[in-house]
């Protein structure tokens, strides 16, 4: 591989390992925002809570403060407080516990009882009654400040009318997954910042209608953050999961809202405030507020766009190398060589396993099986006959989910397969992937085989009971030409003459020499039968042993032996012994006219190899009649000079192939011979 | 004095003639009775059949068997000699031609008392047929008739 090849897919590597990272991130996160926001539920409701029962105090204890926030403020009616408790209070019961059924009812009571009290007071305040539930408690207090009774505002129980139904409602959801809950919140959001905005920029008629006490700051306060909490007990449904969903518009909108709420705010309430305190006059002010409304948005867009636009090089880029991964898995998916399918398991009712159905199957399926089109199509409709194991094997398989490689015939398809199977995907789709190998040629060679061997066997059984009658059978005859020449020339001396004595002894040495040659043969033929058997072999012991009982047959001729000591190799025991008998016989016989003979055994290096060597400095050879010597019954010299039948070199040259070896000898006439061999 | 015999068990007559001659030669005086397949030999060293009538008194020395032998094989014989508890004891020695490993392990196997190849070499069979007499007839005690 190439550097920059090596490179580019180290990359793709990172990415892919990126891409993983932000998923379990995702994931994590997902369910981490979606507490965040329910922990947001959880305060917003607590704050609430706190605010109505500072509120209640302050009735009591008669504090200013706590009743209306900043001085010279109307207060919050104590029944409002007393709403607002309710409803966190139906807030916490249902929106955080969605299990127990009695709990949400008893939340719903609260929810209803908060609806029920705003549409009375709307009611009153629409047709002309006066419900005074607003004067319940603290009664004699609640005129004390100001010049008409502390009442609870037209908004505010319209606000309390809205979110008692949105919590009463709060798990409604419309087949398109909208939620009316969250429409009601929202109005009634509007609503108290309308009128918080009306405190802000002093605008009267948004917190007060007509001549009706206005909705107190703290009341609007809460009554958003009321909103919110309800908002967020339920962020993963409705309109809520724009916001939490954690897409580039999740993101965006998160990063937006404050800054689009708190901006327009904040902007207006200082252009007012520059007017009022005659910093700037109006147009001055209105093009101030303009000016910084679009730097300030614009920033805000381009910041987000930008974010935006990483995040969707981001996704670009994975996709992309998602797509190489998938190019590169559907290259080696389509041109290997192995057949590659995945079928699902079929079963019947008792769970034994009983078809199989192919998923997807790699173009070498076809060249493997000569089944074509496979896909979507059951193996019991492609090949009925298919035999029972296939279904047992692959049905293991997908129920253990152990893999498993075998060797098996598909009798119908006329092949025979070598098969890896195991289990892929989950567990109970049942799907196995298969890679398998025609191997019918493999096994039909094999067959072959095994018949050759079986035949060879035969034929070499033959041939051992062959050999055996005709050693046996092709001697007694010979037996008796010897035995009865030798008894004529007992028996008869007297009558026959010394030529006809002369005849006898050849008939005689002819039948000594066939007896020889017949031992010869099958001596030869024997050694080619037999198996090798490879052992370490002490070579220079077995020379001297040779050379003991050579001495100790003719012990009236001396020969000085030279052997090299500690000659080891490998080799079947027998045959080497065989092989050096006649090697060193030969020496030992070429060597008879010599009177200072010498023969010599030892290890030399030929070509890098290890070869050993017998040498003599007999009669040796002419060098032009080489290739001849290791011939059956090829002889340099006749019979009178030395006798011997010609076949002790074919021997050992049978004995040196059937090892593996080579064989091959120098010679110089009258100077002697070496004889080298490898094993 | 008992007569000590010999009883040479060969099929071929050439064979029969030269062994016969071998012993002469050697001068072994025993009476020699020659068998030419595996049944006369049984029958004749347990009596019976063709030779029921012979003398049991006789005792048999030694045993020349050759392997190879029509109806009942030379190993069949030895088999049947050493599985029956008179002639357990009695001294075989196989005679034949045969070089094969096979026939020697079997022979000894079933229990024979000695090996000899016959040489093709005449002289060299003469002298072992002496070697062979003077050791089974002269050196070696003969195991005792079991009564």
């Amino acid at each position: 591989m190439t550097p920059t090849v090596g490179a580019q897919s180290l990359k793709q590597v990172k990415v892919n390992e990126n891409l993983k990272k932000n998923m379990q991130h995702v994931e994590q996160s997902q369910s981490s925002l979606v507490s965040s926001f329910r922990f947001v539920s959880v305060v917003a409701s607590a704050v609430v809570i706190l605010i109505g029962i500072l509120v209640l105090l302050g009735w009591t204890f008669d504090i200013e403060r706590l009743k209306s926030g900043l001085p010279g403020l109307v207060a919050m009616n104590p029944i409002t407080a007393v709403m607002f408790i309710l409803g966190c209070v139906s807030l916490e019961l249902i929106g955080l516990n969605e299990s127990d059924p009695w709990i949400r009812r008893i939340g719903k009571v609260c929810a209803f009882i908060v609806a029920l009290v705003g549409l009375l007071k709307l009611g009153g305040y629409l047709l002309g009654w006066d419900l005074p539930i607003d004067q319940w408690l603290f009664q004699e207090k609640l005129g004390a400040a100001l010049p008409i009774r502390n009442r609870i505002a037209p908004n505010t129980a319209i606000n309390f009318f809205l979110l008692g139904l949105a919590l009463i409602f709060l798990d409604v959801e419309t087949r398109r997954g909208h939620r009316p809950a969250q429409f009601l919140t929202l109005m009634a959001a509007v609503l108290s910042l309308l009128a918080g905005m009306g405190y802000a920029y002093g605008v009267q008629s948004f917190y007060g209608v007509a001549s009706f006490i206005p909705m107190s700051l703290i009341t609007a306060l809460n009554f958003i953050v009321l909103c919110t909490g309800i908002l967020c007990t339920r962020p993963d449904r409705g309109l809520m999961t724009v916001i939490t969903s954690h897409g580039a518009g999740g993101m965006m909108v998160r990063r937006l809202f404050p800054a689009v709420i708190a901006i327009p705010l904040l902007l207006g309430w200082a252009r007012l405030m520059g007017q009022w305190t005659g910093l700037y006059s109006t147009e001055f002010g209105t093009s101030l507020l303009v000016g910084f409304t679009i730097v300030i948005f614009g920033v805000l867009v381009w910041n987000s766009a930008n974010v935006l636009n990483r995040e969707e090089d981001d996704r670009k880029q994975a996709e992309m190398a998602l797509r190489k991964s998938e190019e590169k898995y559907r290259t080696l998916f389509d041109s290997i060589d192995v057949g590659v399918c995945t079928i699902e398991m079929l079963f019947d009712g008792n769970g034994k396993p009983v078809d199989y159905r192919f998923l997807e199957v790699n173009p070498s399926f076809e060249k493997q099986t000569g089944i074509q089109n496979a896909r979507g199509r059951r193996m019991r409709e492609i090949a009925p006959l298919h035999e029972e194991h296939w279904f047992e094997i692959y049905g293991k398989i997908a129920l253990t989910g152990e893999p498993a490689r075998f060797e098996n015939q598909a009798a119908q398809l006329h092949r025979w397969y070598d098969v890896y199977a195991f289990r892929i995907g989950e567990p109970q789709k049942r799907q196995v992937a298969i890679h398998f190998k025609d191997i019918t040629e493999r096994k039909q060679a094999e067959e072959e085989m095994r018949k050759l061997n079986t035949q060879l066997e035969a034929a070499n059984k033959e041939l051992e009971a062959f050999s055996y009658s005709v050693s046996h059978d092709l001697r007694a005859p010979l037996r008796h030409v010897d035995g009865f020449s030798q008894i004529l020339l007992e028996d008869y001396a007297e009558k026959l003459d010394d030529e006809g004595q002369r005849y006898l002894h050849q008939v005689r040495d002819a039948s000594q020499r066939m007896a020889q040659l017949i031992d010869d043969l099958l001596n030869l033929s024997r050694i080619t039968r037999a198996e090798l058997r490879r052992e370490a072999v002490d070579l220079s012991g077995i020379v001297e042993n040779v050379a003991e009982l050579l001495k100790k047959e003719q012990q009236d001729r001396t020969v000085e032996f030279v052997i090299q000591k500690g000659v080891r190799t490998e080799g079947d025991a027998h045959l080497v012994r065989v092989l050096l008998d006649n090697l060193l016989g030969n020496a030992w016989k070429y060597t008879g006219k010599q009177p200072q003979a010498r023969i010599e055994f030892g290890r030399t290096m030929q070509d890098g190899k290890t070869a050993y060597f017998v040498r003599d400095n007999g009669a040796g050879f002419d060098m032009t009649y080489a290739h001849k010597l290791f011939g059956a019954f090829q002889r340099l010299h006749s019979v009178s000079e030395f006798p011997g039948t010609g076949i002790g070199l074919a021997t050992v040259q049978r004995i040196i192939h059937k090892h593996g070896g080579q064989v091959w000898a120098e010679g110089v006439v009258d100077q002697g011979a070496t004889f080298y061999f490898t094993l | 004095m008992q007569e000590k015999i010999i009883v040479l068990v060969e099929d071929n007559p050439n064979d029969e003639a030269l062994t016969l001659r071998a012993l002469k030669k050697n001068n072994i005086a025993n009476d020699i009775v020659v068998a030419r397949d595996g049944v006369e030999a049984l029958d004749f060293v347990f009596g019976r059949g063709a030779h029921a009538k012979r003398d049991m008194d006789q005792i048999i020395s030694v045993v020349l068997l050759d392997l190879k032998l029509p109806k009942v094989d030379g190993l069949e014989v030895l088999k049947t000699l050493r599985e029956n508890k008179d002639t357990r004891l009695l001294p075989v020695v196989v005679l034949t031609s045969s070089k094969e490993e096979q026939d020697m392990i079997q022979s000894y196997s079933l229990g024979a008392n000695s090996y000899i190849r016959k040489p093709v070499d005449f002289a060299q069979f003469v002298d072992s047929v002496r070697q062979l007499g003077l050791y089974w007839l002269v050196l070696n005690e003969s195991p005792p008739k079991q009564g």
